[in-house]
């Protein structure tokens, strides 16, 4: 309560108390009383005076309390609206103000419990953001940029922080835009690829949704799936059907067009028929080995065929496929160099498998040199693997195609490997052989040849075989 | 100082959008670079079709960027980064329509070279992946202000050029091997310098970049060393 108010509560007590003692003065004063009831009345007055100023004090200090709690509940409110928390107001149950500060308790505590539920929620939800798979971005209706999720920035190759930014900043791809403009226009649902060039080349499908709130467009919501996997293998399998049914026609064309002809009964030379039947040999042949390739590529593939595993001298059996090859390679006058392997340590490995891997990578080596070039192999041991590395100083591989090279029926100049007598299939099952035996492949080309790599498990001599 | 400070607010938003306009002129750009390389690889006509469509807007974009500008620099006459940002933009905007322009006339070559025999195309590829990162790059740059990242274009412009020598070298023995391929040759040649000056183009582009950024001019920076030594 303000002084003013306090003032006048005084005056009014003081009055009432003062106006009963005026009116008995004069009327004592009118009468002519005694000197001892003058005094007898003095006396009465300031007990009266002094009565009234306890109470009135007593009054104050109530009132003080009351106002006290109100105090402290306006307080505590005032808390509850920064978000600085609630602690409980402990009000005895007497005090005018206990109901509402009952209230207050309550509504407190439900808001507590609704604000932890919130952050509950918002961690989970971020987890969740966190964890996914797809790229998540969301744009309010200006351009800028709300959120991304590591997904996102992983698959845009982002380093800088975005969120506050245009959504141009972390991409350029003009088809981001357009389906922006037209989501924010149409308020609708959309999806569209986009093959983004960053570190990689990726293609993404975008799934957009507008977020709307009681009407209001409060942005959109992009979910980025990368599908750059799918698709190639899509384009794989497309270009698989298409190379065997193209591989096979080629040597059934030439088969059937010479047979034809000697079956035909027109005037054949000896001479020419004897030359037909050769080119019939040879096609044949190469249509037994594109079969017994394609075989072997299925076998692997679905792990059908059992290894056997033993611990192998790498150098004895490199020795053993330099001299299978030998014949080819004087042909050619390239020296095969292979006396590096026998200091290799020994590696745990399908020996069977292992030749078969070396056969293929030596065979594609001497095919590729040019003649009186070398190809030569060596070995590497990087913790408990071995890298065998064959390289030759061939023409080399565009770097395009270097990606692409152990994908089957892949070929960088596919006249000329064709010519070679090639069936596009062995570096594919080389790459299978070794995988199967828990190695990896790789290439490396410049134009003055091509280095082929693959690497196997050391033999550390502890190891039990059946 | 509270008007003052909402006229900034204002000339903020102006220049942004002078960016975001700038950046999504790039991003077509950078796509027709793209398309208009592969179309001559893969003799995708349509593809070269669509891309000299593409051109338009491209010029489009010149004109109204250039618009934006005037007006910006008439109505506020910006001063230091902004004057440099304003500077930067006019520049650029020349630059990416200059290699709109080379883009559309290398899908226009796609369309010729698709009407006749397969000639051989040798490191074409590589050329135009060269040029679309150094594009790439530069605008990189710009979005980031990265000045190192601008450094890197000026790696690409040097391969490019070698790879030009590399490709007209190729060609000449080609020519001289077999006169029938000279047609589609001499098309391939003419794609090799576009996409030459199409890094170059973005060499300029980064070099304002650090211009923009540091407000240090370094263009022609190696002549002035070379003559300075």
């Amino acid at each position: 309560m303000n002084p003013a108010a306090w003032g006048m509560r005084v005056m009014v007590v003081v009055l009432a108390v003062a106006a009963p003692f005026i009116y008995l003065n004069t009327a004592l004063y009118r009468h002519g009383a005694s000197e001892a009831l003058w005094r007898e009345t003095q006396i009465a007055a300031s007990i009266a005076f002094l009565l009234a100023l306890v109470l009135m004090l007593i009054d104050f200090w109530c009132h003080r309390a009351g106002t006290r709690t109100l105090q402290r509940i306006a307080e505590a409110a005032a808390r509850i609206g920064t978000g600085e928390g609630w602690s409980r107001l402990g009000v005895s149950s007497g005090e005018p103000a206990a109901a509402v500060a009952a209230v207050l308790n309550e509504v407190a505590l439900r808001i507590d419990r609704d604000l932890a539920r919130t952050k509950a929620e918002k961690n989970r939800l971020n987890a969740i953001l966190r964890g996914m798979g797809e790229g998540i971005l969301v744009v309010e209706p200006s351009g800028n940029i709300i959120l991304v999720n590591p997904a996102l920035r992983e698959l845009l190759s982002l380093t800088e922080s975005v969120v506050g930014r245009p959504l141009i900043d972390i991409s350029r791809h003009p088809v981001l835009h357009e389906t922006f403009r037209h989501v924010m226009a149409t308020k609708t649902e959309r999806i569209e690829e986009l093959q983004l060039k960053n570190t990689a080349d990726r293609i993404v499908l975008t799934h957009w949704v507008p977020l709307t709130e009681t009407g209001a467009l409060q942005g959109v919501v992009v979910v980025f799936h990368d599908i750059s996997d799918i698709r190639r293998l899509e384009n794989m399998r497309k270009d698989f059907v298409a190379n065997v049914s193209h591989e096979l026609r080629t040597p059934i064309a030439i088969i059937r067009g010479y047979a034809e002809t000697l079956t035909s009964g027109g005037p054949v030379t000896p001479e020419q028929s004897a030359r037909f039947l050769s080119i019939i040999l040879a096609h044949s042949e190469r249509l037994a080995s594109l079969v017994g390739d394609l075989l072997t590529l299925s076998q692997l593939e679905s792990g059908s065929i059992s290894l056997d595993l033993k611990k192998v001298q790498l150098g004895d059996l490199a020795a053993q496929v330099v001299s299978l090859l030998e014949q080819k390679s004087q042909a050619k006058g390239i020296a095969v160099t292979a006396d590096l392997l026998h200091n290799a340590p020994p590696v745990l490995a399908d020996p069977a498998r292992v030749e078969q891997v070396l056969v293929n990578l030596l065979d594609n080596a001497i095919k590729y040199t040019t003649p009186g070039g070398d190809v030569t192999v060596s070995y590497a041991v990087e913790a408990n693997l071995v890298r065998v590395g064959v390289h030759d100083t061939g023409i080399g591989i565009p770097s395009r195609d270097l990606p692409r090279i152990f994908e089957r029926f892949y070929r960088a100049d596919s006249g000329r490997s064709r010519d070679e007598g090639g069936t596009g299939l062995g570096l594919s099952i080389v790459k299978h052989l070794v995988q199967m035996q828990g190695g990896s492949v790789s290439v490396e080309s410049s134009s003055r040849g091509s280095s082929f790599f693959f690497t196997l498990k050391r033999a550390l001599g502890n190891e039990q075989w059946p | 100082m509270a008007y003052a400070h909402l006229i900034r607010h204002f000339f903020d938003a102006e220049l942004g959008e002078i960016r975001s306009l700038l950046l999504e002129m790039g991003g077509i750009v950078e796509q027709m670079i793209e398309n208009s390389v592969r179309s001559v690889m893969e003799r995708d006509s349509e593809l070269a079709e669509r891309t000299i469509a593409q051109d338009c807007l491209v010029n489009d974009l010149e004109v109204k960027i250039d618009g934006k500008c005037f007006l910006l620099l008439a109505r506020r006459q910006p001063a230091a980064r902004d004057l440099r940002f304003i500077t930067f933009v006019f520049k650029v905007v020349t630059d990416l329509e200059r290699i709109g322009d080379q883009c559309a006339l290398i899908a226009g070559h796609a369309l010729g070279l698709n009407r006749e025999r397969p000639v051989q195309t040798g490191d074409l590829w590589a050329l135009g992946e060269t040029a679309s990162r150094a594009l790439r790059q530069a605008l990189d740059a710009f979005v980031n202000g990265d000045v190192d990242r601008a450094a890197l274009v000026r790696q690409d412009e040097c391969l490019a050029d070698q790879l030009e020598e590399r490709i007209q070298g190729d060609l000449l023995t080609l020519m001289m091997a077999d006169s029938s391929t000279c047609p589609g040759a001499f098309r391939i040649n003419e794609i090799s310098r576009y996409l030459e000056s199409i890094a170059d183009h973005a060499a300029n582009i980064a070099e304002m970049v650090v211009f923009m950024v540091e407000g240090k001019d370094i263009r022609h920076s190696v002549l002035r060393a070379d003559r300075g030594a």
